[in-house]
């Protein structure tokens, strides 16, 4: 891959971007900045604002305030508004969006075209381009001959051809079977990397954040309620909804009973549970404690040891590598508990919890 | 989708529109300037010699005609629908009726009558203020049959009521065919009023009247023989003739006299009015009646001219040998709508 | 197209109120930079400005005319045809009477024709989208055929095919006097209007067919359901084709003049447009009644709409995906496939080839039109050849036609494009808004919109202010553009929303301007319906009559109105004759266009081919 070095990667900054659809609005003061070569996951659920963001950076969009800035040119904001066309970048859309007219070497070669590529180079790109998906061969065939994972192959090299700066990527796994998903992620990731352009993508899938991201924001509701490394975003949520967001095993309430620095330890009634706390958080205060899955152990009943949880396995399932299970606990339902062996239902168990993967929030709004 | 595209696409259209549209306006009239030449006429006609004669008062006058032929109903609809403000200098078609209805309205020129020698029926058919110029004659109400077929034609209106025409008889419908009207107000005048008239009529439709949309169809329907007795106005009935020798006409006490008739707007600037009785002086002049006489010999030109010294094409009989009444269109043009939905409801079929 | 189609259903819904600006790549750069990319100014105002420019123009070509004649009703004296400034008695003798009674069967004839046409077009989608039946694209040909002809046409041809002493009778020496009553009455009436409602019933619903994809037949089959079940699993995906095919069969059907002034008006059994060309044909002509009628048939317009709005509404049918398996035609066999031929030919056979039987024998038959060998003669056509008054006409009415057509076309795809797309709720009003016209646009007879120009571009008021349109060829073209363009934007618009949105916005990100974005993306896609869009709109334009005889400029006939010349004339042959060569040139010219798209488009858009 000699020629990847030529790209140029685009640094993206989005200000304060404002964009209402009549009284709704999809976008409510979002401020992100893309570092060049950085590969930004955006995480949402559906109508958190996500699509409307990409939009806005394709240029399919408007915004009605705020700037969008992308190598440090502005490219929009309430009064200009450079044409996708022109911003220099290339786009994977979650319906592949290929043109069923144009075989696939034609639908590869389109942003070159655009670009008055030469022909003898055209070919060459193309056919390299294709090889990098694993596609090479499949030049003439028309996109309806092709299965779902092979299409959204061309439109990834459809993307990677022209050599953008800034890589965007919709949703593209969503349409696809979960063991397609899983390579298609792995290639993504590779080959997006390799091309040296910034990417900015979008999903809805949590496990699919966290494997591809430099950097995640999380969406709610039209904001960016945070924006972090991985890391940060799975140990420090910023909110209850980050870490809903990002994956739990379940939750319980409690009430504070003494802060110890970052950490405070909560009494669920019968246990003290020591968490990491989320906002200001005093004795005596009521709390949720948010329960990573992978802050769970399972253990025989009777174990000795603090903050052991008793419960009764509700249902058992098997992951390969072990055992997952879902065991009722006082106050809640804890899941994904892992197992190297399995625990049949119905057996009381404890259940340890790893303090660095529990998160304490005493968010009145939540507690209620 | 597309920021932008629409109000882009919105304008194309607007673009799109105007070129259109530009290109299509290349073909439209500029309105006349010259003041010296005599003003410019605006023909509406549903005669079917109107072109030739257009074309002949053209060459002969050098007066520019502009033409507007259709079938008498549009063309009658279009005059209404002008109302506030005509385009038209000239309106020339059939039924006498019409014109009394435009001149009641006050749409036409009064006192106006071209200094020509009217033959008797051609002074029966001048109005009292006026109004209107008769150009030619025909007969409401003619009978077509096929002599092979039908060797004892009727003899009189009573005649149609006897059991041998029962299911033979037919015409068209005058809310549909235009020169229909006159045939239905004409035997009501001659029977003694619109309540008989309707008496007739209906005891016509038990005797298995059949009315067909228009002329055409029922000239069709005595050529396949669905009926034997055509009633038709006398030009479409000799028109007939010319593509089918068989068939004969007969005229039966009394037919009434249809004329074709030229009317003025009265509205019309004086220039365009003084061309516009050129145009009428020289449609009743010999060289305009010739005109008419060549202009459709299959068709309209089959008439009787209602002046001196101009004869009928051979195939038509002397106007003296025609039992023939006039009436007054002042008293039945009114009427005509209502007469019309009262045959639709109650006699067609 | 394919397995990827309409997923646009299912995307998030955007608007695109957005700014834009005019794609044009500046200086080949790959990478925007400040001095590079020029931001333009494109604000909210001259968006504002773009669309009322826009709106003006529409309301012009559409509003004006339909408005001017509905206000006669109202104020008559405003438009010189009564004394009262302001009345309603023309609704009162519009309500009384016969002309309730013809309201009455206005009504009763359009919900039949729209169930017939519906059903039977219901059908044909069925048949020819989700089964390998023979002679499919015949069967489709045929479809446009119909979509062709006149309706007047397929009257004529009725009533020669069942007349006293007329076809049937001389081909089997009786009478048929059952079939007589039968065709010459309200059920003749009915089914022609419900034949011709066929093809746009057949359109709206083969969209979605289209779209179904296998899946929620396959849902039924496993859960149990026999072939009747699945039918009636399929039909109920099916409700907003079929509404929409209800509603505009039912529009089409009551605005029908041609079989009103025919078989209607021989039978007794009076229809609205008849009712309404009647006031204002007969002398005196009687608009503000004809007006007050206008309104009934709008209102009745209305009211189909609003029930397409009941049954679909809070339902979604969002059912197209990127991933909707396409349906595999199923191979008709044995009995299934004799059925489906005999059903095909027998409708075919009375909606295409009653009229084709209508045509020719008036035209072929020197003497009007007697079945008899020995009457068969060509002299009409000679005639046609050599008539060169009839020259200026077909070439006037040529011209007339290619600029409709192509100003339609323009003009549908825009209108298509905004109904085809969802979005806010804003602009869904507005879309409805625009709908409701063009169905109204379609309720009224063509004689009284064109009386409707008259009245507006007549007014002293107007033409005072400077605008000279009435007796210009302009109007003529406005006037056929506005009949023309809810047909046309009618039929792009099952095409619009199959192609998704993000197919253009992939040729924009992908460095393509707007026009080059559409060029290559939207065109191809479309090619196959723009291409029958415009033919078919520039055949139907051709040979208007009602509205060409109405505005047509003094001096500058158009071939439909030769064409009546020459049949008033008493020269009946020559005049059918003339409209039988004018079909079938109509016919070549689609058949040279649809052989060069064949030829020279690449082949690419080829495949793309549904039809």
């Amino acid at each position: 891959m000699t020629s990847t070095n030529e790209v140029s990667a685009s640094r993206l900054e989005i200000n304060d971007v404002v964009k209402r659809y009549g009284a709704h609005t999809a976008l409510d003061g979002v401020s992100l900045t893309a570092e060049a070569g950085e590969f930004v996951v955006l995480l949402g659920p559906s109508g958190s604002g996500k699509s409307t963001l990409l939009r806005v950076v394709a240029g399919i969009e408007g915004v009605d305030e705020g700037r969008v800035l992308l190598g440090n040119a502005l490219v929009a904001d309430r009064r200009s508004h450079v044409p996708p066309e022109q911003r220099g970048l290339a786009m994977v859309f979650q319906d592949y969006a290929l043109w069923p007219h144009l075989t696939v070497a034609d639908n590869v070669a389109y942003p070159l075209r655009r670009k008055r590529v030469g022909r003898r180079e055209a070919v060459d790109r193309v056919g390299g381009a294709l090889e990098r998906v694993g596609l090479a061969g499949y030049e003439k065939r028309y996109p309806s001959e092709l299965s779902g994972g092979e299409q959204q192959r061309v439109a990834l090299a459809r993307a990677l051809v022209g050599r953008p700066g800034l890589l965007l990527f919709d949703e593209p796994l969503s349409n696809l079977d979960a063991d397609l998903r899983e390579r298609l992620r792995v290639e993504i990731a590779t080959l997006a990397r390799e091309s040296g352009a910034t990417a900015v993508y979008i999903t809805h899938d949590q496990a699919e954040a966290f494997a591809l991201a430099d950097v995640i924001g999380v969406l709610d509701q039209g904001r960016l309620v945070q924006f972090d490394r991985p890391e940060t975003i799975y140990r420090h949520p910023a909110n209850p909804f980050v870490a809903r967001f990002t994956g739990l095993a379940g939750e319980l309430a409690g009430q504070v009973t003494r802060v110890d620095g970052e950490f405070v330890v909560l009494d669920d009634g019968e246990q003290r549970l020591r968490a990491r706390a989320v906002g200001r958080l005093a004795a005596g205060d009521p709390a949720r404690l948010l329960v990573r899955p992978a802050a769970t152990r399972i253990l025989p009943a009777g174990s000795p040891g603090d903050g052991l949880l008793a419960g009764t396995v509700v249902d058992v399932a098997y992951r390969g590598r072990g055992y997952d299970h879902v065991v009722a606990v006082r106050n809640g339902t804890l899941s994904s508990v892992f197992g190297e062996q399995a625990w049949s239902r119905g057996t009381e168990v404890h259940v340890a919890l790893d303090p660095e993967g529990c998160i304490a929030h005493g968010d009145p709004a939540l507690i209620g | 989708m597309w920021a932008g595209t629409r109000s882009r696409a919105m304008l194309a259209l607007v673009a799109a529109t105007v070129v259109g549209l530009g290109a299509s306006a290349c073909g439209s009239s500029s309105p006349a300037t010259s003041s010296a030449s005599p003003a410019p006429l605006v023909v509406y006609s549903a005669q079917g010699y109107d072109k030739a004669v257009v074309d002949a008062f053209q060459k002969a006058t050098g007066i520019q005609v502009k033409l507007v032929d259709d079938s008498t109903g549009p063309l009658l609809a279009k005059v209404a629908a002008e109302k506030s403000a005509p385009q038209w200098s000239l309106l020339w078609a059939d039924g006498a009726e019409a014109f009394a209805s435009l001149d009641s309205q006050g749409q036409l020129l009064k006192g106006y009558e071209p200094n020509v020698a009217w033959t008797a029926a051609g002074q029966s058919a001048v109005p009292q203020d006026k109004s209107y110029v008769p150009t030619g004659l025909t007969m409401a109400g003619a009978i077509l049959y096929d002599p092979a077929k039908t060797p004892n034609p009727p003899t009189s209106w009573q005649d149609l009521l006897s059991p041998a025409w029962q299911g033979k008889v037919g015409m068209p419908n005058p809310a549909i065919s235009g020169p229909t009207y006159p045939f239905v107000a004409g035997m009501m005048n001659q029977l003694g009023g619109e309540d008989q008239g309707k008496a007739y009529f209906t005891q016509l439709k038990t005797h298995g009247l059949q009315v067909f949309n228009t002329n055409p169809d029922s000239l069709h329907a005595l050529t396949t023989g669905a009926i034997q007795i055509d009633l038709a106005q006398s030009s479409a009935a000799f028109a007939a003739i010319v593509k089918n020798p068989n068939l004969k006409v007969a005229f039966l006490d009394k037919v009434s006299l249809l004329p074709g008739a030229i009317g003025i707007d009265a509205k019309a600037p004086a220039p365009v009015q003084d061309s516009a009785k050129k145009f009428a002086e020289f449609v009743l002049s010999p060289a305009g009646q010739q005109a008419m006489l060549a202009g459709n010999p299959n068709g309209d030109s089959l008439y009787w001219p209602p002046v001196n010294g101009v004869s009928p094409l051979p195939s038509l009989p002397q106007l003296s040998s025609v039992a023939y009444q006039t009436v007054d269109p002042y008293l039945w043009g009114p009427k005509e709508s209502e007469i019309n939905s009262w045959f639709t409801q109650n006699v067609v079929k | 197209m394919t397995a990827n189609n309409g997923a646009s259903a299912l995307a998030p819904v955007t608007d695109d109120r957005g700014q834009g600006s005019s794609a044009r790549p500046v200086g080949g750069s790959r990478l925007p930079g400040p001095a590079r990319s020029r931001p333009r100014w494109n604000g909210p105002a001259t968006r504002r400005l773009a669309w009322s420019a826009a709106a003006l123009v529409v309301g012009l070509v559409m509003l004006a005319p339909v408005l001017g004649f509905l206000l006669v009703a109202i104020t008559p004296r405003t438009f010189g045809q009564g004394d009262a400034w302001f009345t309603l008695a023309p609704f009162r003798s519009a309500l009384s009477g016969a002309t309730l009674q013809s309201v009455l069967n206005t009504a009763i004839t359009g919900v039949a024709a729209a169930v017939i046409a519906t059903v039977i077009g219901t059908a044909l989608a069925l048949l020819l989208g989700r089964t390998k039946v023979a002679g499919a694209g015949l069967w489709r040909l045929g479809l446009w055929a119909l979509l062709l002809a006149p309706s007047y046409l397929e009257a004529l041809g009725w009533t020669r095919l069942v007349e006293r002493d007329g076809v049937l009778a001389g081909l089997f020496g009786t009478d048929f006097h059952w079939l007589h009553q039968l065709v010459m009455g309200p059920a003749g009436v009915i089914w022609v209007l419900g034949s011709r409602g066929v093809p746009f019933a057949f359109l709206a619903v083969s969209g979605v067919v289209r779209g179904l994809g296998r899946d929620f037949e396959d849902a039924a089959r496993v859960h149990g359901a026999g072939p009747w079940a699945r039918l009636r699993i399929t039909v109920g995906l099916l409700a907003p084709g079929l509404w929409a095919a209800l509603a505009i069969v039912f529009a089409e059907a009551i605005s029908d003049y041609g079989v009103a002034a025919t078989l209607a008006a021989g039978s007794h059994f009076p229809i609205a447009t008849f009712a309404l060309a009647g006031a204002v044909t007969n002398f005196p002509a009687d608009y503000p009644t004809a007006a007050a009628l206008g309104w009934l048939l709008m209102v009745l317009v209305v009211l189909a709409l609003l029930a397409q709005r009941m049954a679909t509404r809070g339902r979604s049918y969002a059912v197209l995906s990127g991933r909707t398996r396409p349906v595999r035609p199923v191979p008709l066999r044995g009995w299934r496939s004799v059925l489906a031929l005999a059903g095909l030919s027998l409708f075919f056979l009375l909606a295409l080839g009653v009229p084709l039987l209508g045509t020719v024998s008036a035209s072929l038959m020197g003497n009007f039109g007697t079945v008899n060998a020995h009457s068969f003669t060509l002299e009409a056509y000679q005639q046609v050849f050599q008539r060169s008054d009839l020259l200026a006409p077909v070439l006037l009415s040529v011209r007339l036609a290619l600029i409709t057509a192509t100003v339609a076309l323009i003009g549908g795809v825009l209108i298509a494009r905004l109904l085809a797309r969802r979005g806010g709720a804003a602009r869904g009003k507005a879309v409805n808004v625009l709908d409701l016209l063009m169905l109204g646009a379609v309720a009224l007879p063509a004689i009284v919109l064109g009386a409707g120009y008259i009245f507006t571009y007549n007014l002293p008021a107007v033409t005072g202010l400077g605008i000279q349109l009435y007796g210009t060829i302009t109007l003529l073209v406005i006037g056929l553009l506005a009949g023309a363009l809810p047909q046309a934007s009618r039929l792009l618009m099952g095409s619009f929303s199959q192609v998704q949105d993000s197919l253009l916005a992939a040729a924009r990100v992908h460095g393509a301007g707007t026009t080059r974005a559409w060029s290559t993306t939207m065109l191809p896609l479309l090619s196959g319906s723009l291409l029958w869009t415009w033919l078919l709109t520039f055949a139907d334009r051709l040979l208007e009559l009602p509205l060409a005889s109405m505005l047509y400029p003094p001096g500058q006939q158009p071939l439909s109105v030769a064409v009546t010349t020459l049949i008033n004339g008493y020269d009946f042959a020559a005049g059918t004759a003339s409209l039988v060569v004018a079909c079938v040139g109509i016919l070549a010219v689609i058949g040279v266009a649809l052989a060069l798209f064949r030829l020279l488009a690449p082949a690419g858009w080829r495949r793309l081919e549904q039809r």
